[in-house]
């Protein structure tokens, strides 16, 4: 036995050599530029990473399963020796004297780091769209099963195609994954970034226990949210990876201090011993009625296959989105004023006083989403206004937690919900709302276990009238990942998503890209 | 109720970006309208929430150096530096007044 991927087989096994894999992840990166999902590529620090791991391999003496296994990082991670972008022109330019302490994790490992992933600016944002560096192509927009269902426009241009978006703010990594370009993909989760972007790109997105993996390294956001996710094709990988990565870290205080053990999932066959809640108030509007049914099938299954499945109530949800609103601004406020152009990052070109030349620098740095939230932030944190709004928020967050509190009290063991309220959107219909707009409507399922420092697992469940991946979501008890996981991963094995049918991905595959799977779930 | 532009410009101080348009405006205006609706939640004798780890012990290491010494590496990504030194420009110097800077706010 042992933790393994299912390239990690291939790898121990010889038929793949850690170069011939990371060669292969590169080219296939190379012909999918078009998806944008990277901003850095670092070849010759990957070639290099995977020639070690050859040598550790043809020694007999792997670091571990990830030994050798091509990964991808979203690029608000400081990655020692390379760029870190948070995709904005503040930090264009930076290279990261140090690596975030989940990074050094992987590299430990024998992980081959192909690069870092494009974003929303800052992690700000549900679609990937806003980032300097333009945005993320959902790598399913290519794909067969999307080109069978949406009606051809009269003069398309190959890959000018409307194409979806990929969500966010870890677009970049979900389509990394999303596309074979690597195993695994780093990316940040506050309001749902990782779930969201892995409902739509047909991944696996967790989003771990707030205090369970060190934020030491991740540009942060909303310090009391901010979580490293998770973004794999398959939930064992998720586990996987999940267990080279947990742990208190002494850097970053907010981790909590228990032992952490790194698990293997049992293959769960009974489920007549579980509890399964459907919050009522998750039927949000402007749920799609495919998503509905979807997860109304997905209840029946537990309940057929023996488990108790119950209506539960969250009923301060509603009020989630606004309260992450209000928090998130402030905190952003805060953590932002680190950008000033002194020790790092862009700096303008004003002399006349340290204040001026941090509001040309700020002024020059941040896009307008960014600049929004800070400012916003700042209003909320007035003395006039802090008691109404920022600690009227930290209250209605007590209330959300406990919310959590008292269902999973009553026996309930997890939540069922949706992920996202529909299935991707084309690009040019997305862009038509304001980023802020756009975030409040898509994290509207998500946000709330951020809120509560709850792990939550999007998994992959169906494609959708057209084509495209639709998810669910599961969210537990603190800390329980090991029963999170293991109910997804029967999940999975039940709904059998199909594969992405790319041309690109087919040409490059080394029959290790992918699991084999078929039938599907709708 | 609108956000007088006092407070704007009292905002682009504190905050040192600036709302650079109307749009900029209109934003904030509706994110202070959308964060109205948390007034409709009864939170009567509810404490605040810090963090939610608040039933743990926060992590304190001993007071020991155990790293450092990378005044070189940090120094490289400051554009401005003089030997040791992050170069800034004279401070305690505070931002022109309304009329006085280039703001989106004077025609406001």
């Amino acid at each position: 036995g042992g933790l393994r991927l299912q390239v990690s087989a291939a790898l121990r096994e010889g038929r793949v050599a850690p170069t011939e894999l990371c060669q292969s992840c590169l080219a296939l990166i190379k012909s999918t530029k078009f998806l944008n999902a990277y901003i850095t590529v670092a070849e010759e620090s990957a070639l290099k990473q995977a020639e070690e791991s050859d040598q550790r391999y043809r020694r007999g003496q792997p670091l571990g399963a990830l030994d050798g296994v091509p990964i991808a990082v979203k690029d608000n991670f400081n990655t020692a020796g390379i760029e870190t972008t948070c995709a904005s022109n503040m930090l264009k330019g930076y290279i990261s004297p140090y690596n975030a302490t989940v990074v050094q994790k992987l590299l430990d490992q024998g992980a081959v780091l192909l690069g870092k992933t494009n974003l929303d600016e800052f992690a700000m944002g549900s679609g990937s769209t806003d980032g300097v560096f333009g945005p993320v192509r959902n790598p399913w927009s290519y794909s067969r099963q999307y080109k069978e269902k949406s009606v051809p426009k009269s003069s398309c241009e190959d890959k000018e195609c409307e194409w979806v978006i990929p969500g966010g703010s870890s677009g970049g990594s979900a389509a990394a994954v999303s596309s074979c370009t690597c195993f695994a993909a780093l990316g940040s989760d506050t309001g749902g970034s990782t779930r969201n972007p892995a409902a739509h790109c047909g991944v696996v997105g967790l989003k771990p226990t707030y205090g369970l993996i060190s934020r030491h390294g991740l540009v942060p956001l909303v310090n009391s949210m901010d979580v490293p996710g998770i973004l794999t094709r398959s939930v064992d990988d998720a586990a996987l990876v999940l267990g080279s990565l947990a742990g208190h870290d002494p850097k970053d205080s907010t981790t909590i201090q228990d032992n952490f053990k790194p698990f293997e999932l049992p293959n769960l066959t009974d489920v007549s011993k579980l509890s399964i809640g459907i919050p009522k108030e998750y039927h949000a509007p402007g749920l799609s009625s495919e998503i509905l049914a979807l997860w109304s099938k997905a209840a029946d299954l537990f309940k057929d296959a023996g488990a108790k499945v119950i209506e539960v109530s969250l009923p301060h949800t509603r009020y989630s989105i606004v309260c992450y609103h209000v928090l998130c601004t402030a905190e952003v406020a805060s953590n932002m004023a680190r950008f000033d152009g002194l020790e790092y990052g862009h700096r303008g070109a004003m002399k006349q006083s340290t204040e001026s030349l941090y509001a040309a620098t700020r002024r020059e740095g941040f896009n307008d989403v960014v600049r929004g939230r800070i400012l916003a932030g700042n209003y909320f944190l007035l003395k006039q206004n802090y008691e109404n709004y920022f600690v009227k928020a930290q209250k209605v967050r007590r209330l959300i937690a406990n919310d959590f509190l008292k269902v999973f009290r009553s026996g309930v063991d997890l939540l069922l919900t949706p992920t996202t309220l529909s299935d991707a959107v084309p690009y040019p219909e997305f862009i038509k709302e304001d980023n802020r707009t756009r975030s409040t409507q898509d994290d509207i399922l998500t946000q709330a276990a951020n809120m509560a420092g709850l792990p939550a697992i999007n998994v992959p469940t169906a494609l959708s009238e057209r084509g495209l991946p639709v998810g669910l979501q599961f969210i537990g008890r603190s800390f329980q990942e090991k029963q999170l996981l293991t109910v997804a991963k029967w999940f999975e094995k039940q709904v059998k998503f199909p594969m992405i049918q790319l041309e690109e991905v087919k040409r490059h595959d080394h029959g290790v890209f992918q699991h084999q799977k078929s039938a599907s779930f709708s | 109720q609108k956000v007088t532009v006092e407070v704007l410009d009292h905002l682009e101080h504190l905050a040192l970006v600036d709302f650079r348009d109307s749009e900029g405006v209109e934003r904030l205006q509706k994110a202070i309208q959308f964060a109205e609706q948390l007034h409709e939640v009864n939170t009567d004798g509810v404490e605040p929430m810090d963090s939610v780890l608040e039933d743990r012990c926060l992590y304190l290491r001993e007071d020991d150096v155990t790293e450092g010494n990378c005044t070189k590496e940090l120094l490289k990504n400051a554009r401005e530096k003089v030997e040791e030194y992050f170069v800034a420009p004279p401070g305690n110097i505070p931002l022109p007044k309304l009329e006085e800077r280039e703001t989106f706010l004077q025609d406001f």
